[in-house]
């Protein structure tokens, strides 16, 4: 191509966005062709403008440098962003290493991080060395995990995870926390007596927390305790440290290994005794005298096991007060400090609650129950009456550990008995009133703040029911029906419809064939297999619900209206329009009679009723319909009603239709603003609205909002409605429609190909939707230059077009001119010729209503007979089109 | 257990901005311009004061490694907790826009260097950057036009300007741009395509022999 280079100069002084707008999309869609055919693309789409076809040459010859190929920096393979590259770094378990936080003698610490697709968690991540740990114990370990995993408190680092890496050595991933050990804190901030006493309240409550939950922590040290730049405490390691010291005690060679920090553990713990929540308390009074005083109690100068053990067994330390300035600490820190330092665990505090409280009680200047001046007396007393044993007790500790499962379990069973027992009382029309009334309040349509939380509530009060109403399930199949209510209007169908599922089974035991619960399970049922687009299961349990109420209630009822109203609009969805109709207009009739005309439920129907009119293509009827609903809605809820929203939608729609885009707008946008408000940016019907507001802009020819738009319906609709949806379906057609028509011919091949396979399984009889898309399809395979496969999409978009349609409709003759081109193309004349043939005839019958399509098929004939060798022909249609 | 604890005290910043920035990142995805205004300083000076240990200028491929850069800054400027996938993106977004900055000062000082260094006494944010040693030559002088011509670029094409920062310099991928800049990821790429034809051009006609950013192998 030369030295076109030259030109760029001149040309851009001349730059502006509006050319470069040009430019970029000339040129993108340039790529995708080759050598003729691009320079004819190019050229046509430059329209005279030398300069632009300049310029789009002299950036084309561009194309196969290497130079700015690809990104300078690499970020987004990082391990913290992304895992779409795995990056070759170590991983243990699903986590990747990032660094090493510490290496020691019993393995490495690891800061780690897990990062699925949404979700990203970063870890400390301890791998232990093997040979220091017994699979016994491990395996013990293993099973107290659920536990360890279960504690769950603000100020405890949670354990997520553990295993064991392929070369065996076992792991755990714990919460990592930023922060420094609590004494350097303290030391940092330079803390007051009351600011240390308040932060340790906090890890008091934690150690307590974990003492409920029968967990004992047996290595509380500074640098167990974290304290977050937020200035919050975080506990590390929660019965981990049981895990190590259980194997050491089981060998007594690495005893040394134990005492490495001594300066915490109580006399049972250095002796290998039994060790208890006791022994927690004795480590918090340690922590505390060295908060206060800034010393340790006991300082070891040699770390020999023995001469440590003789130290913390059997030396009463200097009182607190005695060791730092004695101004400021009362002597009633003291007694409390020393009673949590008691070598007998028997005369310590009971538990940390206890400890805890004496402190607040200490705070507030109240007499403390460590108050005892014979303290000192009683201490060495107990000492001289016991003679601890230094035989190490493996057993003992086992059997602690196994204890504390049983108990755990116990307490888990004697939780179920209570629930039991309150069942029993018969509470369960008040249980019913209360779910009633907390479930409303997550109801979109009468809560204007919906918070997952309230979710959260519905899906625990879900689970409640279950349990809690078993012996009454008359009550049971009634909560259900609420809760399953409100998860429909959440969007959440899958839920809605077991509990629907689980009513009516309830109610199969209950109650005769006929009974109104029943007719309200059934017509439940039958919506949300209808929202779920399953619509013959809908069908039949629908069908059979209104009779039921028919045969109930009589022909004219409010609940016989309703399902009316329901059937009708999955007869529509069925396309029996038939049906729709008169259904519609007897639930109206009903309704107006009954509740009124300005009732809301009467513009529901009168909203169903335009929808079914626009369906069939009567739209000043349709859109009469609407205002009328409209009306209704908006003075009586005003904007912050679902239905005011839905009937927004419609009636855009059918402007739509009319070519009244700029009147349609508005209101598909504020029915998109009711929507999120009411119910959140994740519910389907949400995604409609963008999927609205996307095909909307797609006429108006504003792609890029619309490609925005039409994305995000997609996930939603995925994500909510599954995959297979023949909404995704739908959406799937209009963007690769889109897409087309920004020429990005591969993605609109991509998503018209899913949209045909998502109606095929939908429809298999053939559905003039699938018909469209196949077309569109065709249509994509022509642009590029493809005509063999277009071929194959034509043919079968015209066999559904005349299995559903006459000869004579526009639909079936645009099907047969497009085949009748592509098979021009490909030069197989004499079929082309048929099929352009057949369409002219069609095209001229109808002459009146579409002028434009019998031209257009006239000026198809004339360009195969000109390429199959017929002048003469060609110049006889010519003179037919003139 | 005896083993090393869960701190990292050398590492741990005292920061008390950490909400802060988390919090401006957040505003950040909604568009708030401000938010990005205080923020990019922040993570900019947080990036080049790691720069110097954890940029490696030995490429792995064709791509400067700084995966660890990025890594650490996020780490300690964001409060991970509470930052989703596309807050993340916009920190990404950021950190591009710093990572650019520094080469780019980089680039500068290195060039300074070479001529006798009056550049580096009178600028006392390239004093603390310490990297540029490493950068070699060619490499310096490419990006220094690159940068020219996105100036010159965005005169008139905005969106791809922005694109070629984040992708060129940051390695977002389309769609984390598409989520940074609220357009659609077929746009991104399509003015990723043109305006790096653009830009190509535009470089070699200020062509100084033998630099390409392409590294040998």
């Amino acid at each position: 191509m030369g030295s076109k280079g030259l030109f760029v100069t001149g040309n851009q002084k001349t730059m502006d966005s509006d050319k470069w707008k040009k430019i970029e999309r000339i040129c993108y869609k340039a790529r995708q062709l080759e050598g003729k055919k691009q320079h004819t693309y190019i050229k046509n789409a430059c329209a005279g403008d030398d300069d632009l076809l300049d310029e789009i040459h002299s950036l084309l010859e561009q194309q196969d440098q290497q130079r700015l190929k690809e990104p300078l920096v690499q970020m987004q393979s990082s391990f913290v962003f992304s895992d779409e590259e795995s990056v070759s770094k170590q991983t243990i378990g699903p986590y990747r290493i990032i660094r090493t936080i510490a290496s020691g003698g019993m393995g490495n610490v690891y800061l780690a991080v897990r990062n699925d697709d949404q979700f990203e968690r970063f870890v400390a991540l301890k791998v232990i060395r093997k040979e220091l740990v017994s699979d016994e114990v491990l395996n013990r370990f293993y099973e107290e995990r659920q536990i360890l995993a279960s504690l769950n408190h603000p100020n405890i680092a949670r354990l997520f995870d553990g295993g064991t890496t392929d070369d065996g050595m076992p792991w755990f991933a714990m919460e990592y926390i930023e922060g420094k050990p609590i004494i350097e804190y303290c030391q940092l901030h330079d803390l007051g007596i009351e600011e240390k006493i308040d932060l340790f309240q906090e890890v008091c409550s934690a150690v307590q927390y974990a003492h409920q939950n029968l967990v004992i922590h047996q290595d509380l040290k500074p640098k167990n305790i974290l304290i977050s730049p937020e200035g919050t405490p975080k506990l590390l390691d929660f019965g981990i440290a049981k895990l190590m010291s259980l194997e050491q005690n089981a060998d007594p060679d690495r005893f040394q290994n134990k005492l490495m920090t001594p300066e915490y553990a109580s006399p049972e713990q250095v002796r290998g005794r039994a060790v208890s929540t006791v022994s927690d308390v004795y480590s918090l009074g340690v922590l505390l005298y060295e908060l206060h005083t800034g010393k340790l109690p006991y300082q070891f100068k040699e770390r020999e096991a023995a001469s440590i053990e003789q130290t913390i067994c059997s030396t009463i330390p200097p009182p607190p007060s005695e060791v730092s300035d004695p101004n400021k600490l009362k002597k009633d820190l003291d007694q409390i400090i020393m009673k949590a330092l008691h070598k007998d665990p028997a005369e310590r505090y009971t538990s940390v609650e206890q400890l805890a409280n004496e402190l607040k009680r200490y705070q507030l200047d109240l007499p403390v129950l460590a108050q005892d001046d014979s303290f000192p007396y009683r201490a060495t007393k107990f000492l001289k009456r016991h003679k601890w044993s230094t035989a190490v007790s493996v057993g003992i500790a086992f059997l602690i550990m196994a204890f504390a499962i049983v108990t755990y379990i116990q307490s888990q069973t004697i939780k179920a008995r209570a629930i039991e027992a309150e069942r029993q009382r018969d509470r369960a029309e008040q249980v019913s009133t209360f779910l009633t009334d907390l479930f409303e309040s997550v109801d979109p349509n009468k809560a204007e703040d919906q918070s997952l939380s309230a979710i959260e509530l519905l899906h625990r009060g879900a689970n409640r029911v279950e349990t809690e109403l078993k012996n009454q399930p008359r009550q049971q199949a009634n909560v259900y029906l609420v809760i399953s209510d409100v998860y429909e209007s959440l969007g959440l169908f899958d839920k809605s419809l077991d509990l629907a599922q689980k009513a009516y089974a309830l109610q199969q035991e209950l109650f005769d064939r006929n009974h109104p619960q029943v007719a309200r399970s059934l017509n439940a049922m039958g919506w949300l297999y209808r929202q779920k687009g399953q619509y013959k299961k809908a069908d039949s349990l629908l069908t059979k619900g209104l009779a039921m109420r028919q045969q109930l209630f009589g022909l004219e009822h409010l609940k016989v209206a309703r399902s009316l109203n329901d059937l009708a609009v999955l007869k529509q969805s069925r396309a029996d329009y038939a049906a729709t109709d008169t259904l519609l207009q007897q639930a109206i009739e009903i309704r107006k009679a009954l509740a009124g005309a300005k009732d809301k439920s009467v513009g529901t129907t009168l909203s169903n009723y335009a929808a079914l009119k626009y369906r069939m293509g009567d739209l000043p009827a349709a859109e009469e319909k609407l205002r009328e609903a409209l009306q209704i809605f908006q003075s009586d809820v005003g904007n912050k009603d679902m239905r005011t929203a839905n009937v927004m939608t419609n009636l855009a729609a059918v402007l739509l239709s009319q070519g009244e885009l700029d009147r349609a707008e508005p209101l598909y946008r504020k029915a998109l603003d009711i929507r999120i408000k009411l119910l959140g940016r994740t519910h389907p019907d949400v995604a409609s609205s963008y999927a609205h507001l996307g095909n909307l802009l797609v006429y108006k020819k504003q792609f890029e909002e619309a490609e925005g738009q039409l994305l995000r319906a997609l996930e939603l609709r995925k994500n909510s409605l599954g995959k297979h949806h023949v909404l995704v379906g739908v959406n799937k057609r209009v963007l690769g429609d889109l897409y087309q028509k920004m020429g990005a011919y591969s993605e609109a091949e991509k998503y018209l190909t899913g949209a045909v396979k998502t109606f095929r399984t939908k429809y298999p009889d053939g559905h003039s939707r699938t018909a469209e898309t196949l077309q569109l399809l065709g249509e994509v395979y022509m642009e590029t230059d493809d005509p063999t496969h277009a071929e194959h999409q034509f043919q079968r978009a015209l066999n559904i077009r005349l299995f559903n349609f006459d000869k004579t409709d526009p639909r079936t003759i645009e099907t047969q001119l497009a085949l009748g081109r592509c098979l021009t193309k490909l030069e197989k004349f004499s079929e082309a010729e048929l099929y352009l043939k057949k369409s002219h005839t069609a095209a001229q019958k109808t002459k009146d209503q579409n002028p434009k399509l019998s031209r257009r098929a006239e000026q198809a004939l004339i360009k195969l007979y000109e390429n199959w060798g017929y002048p003469t022909k060609a110049d006889a249609y010519r003179t037919k089109t003139k | 257990m005896n083993s090393p604890s869960n701190t990292d005290s050398s590492n741990t910043k005292e920061t008390p901005t950490k909400e802060a920035i988390t919090r401006l990142l957040q505003s950040s995805q909604v568009g708030d311009k401000e938010a990005v205004n205080q923020l990019l300083p922040l993570v900019y000076d947080e990036m080049s004061n790691i720069a110097h240990q954890k940029l490696k200028f030995e490429r792995s491929g064709h791509t400067l490694d700084t995966t660890a850069l990025v890594h650490e800054a996020y780490f300690k400027l964001i409060n991970h907790d509470k930052v989703e996938w596309k807050s993340r993106a916009h920190f990404l977004a950021i950190a591009a826009l710093s990572m650019k900055r520094i080469l780019i000062n980089y680039a500068k000082r290195k060039q300074a260097i070479k001529r006798g260094g009056e550049y580096s006494r009178a600028d006392i944010e390239l004093e603390r950057i310490e990297g540029p040693s490493q950068m070699n030559e060619s490499m310096a002088e490419e990006i220094l036009a690159l940068d020219k011509a996105l100036e010159r670029m965005q005169t008139f094409n905005e969106r791809g300007s922005k694109v070629v920062d984040y992708h060129f310099f940051g390695g977002l991928t389309w769609k984390e741009i598409s989520e940074v800049m609220g357009i659609a990821p077929i746009t991104v790429r399509r003015a990723w395509y043109s305006s790096r034809l653009w830009l190509r051009r535009e470089l070699m006609k200020s062509e100084l022999p033998n630099i390409s950013l392409n590294r040998p192998a």
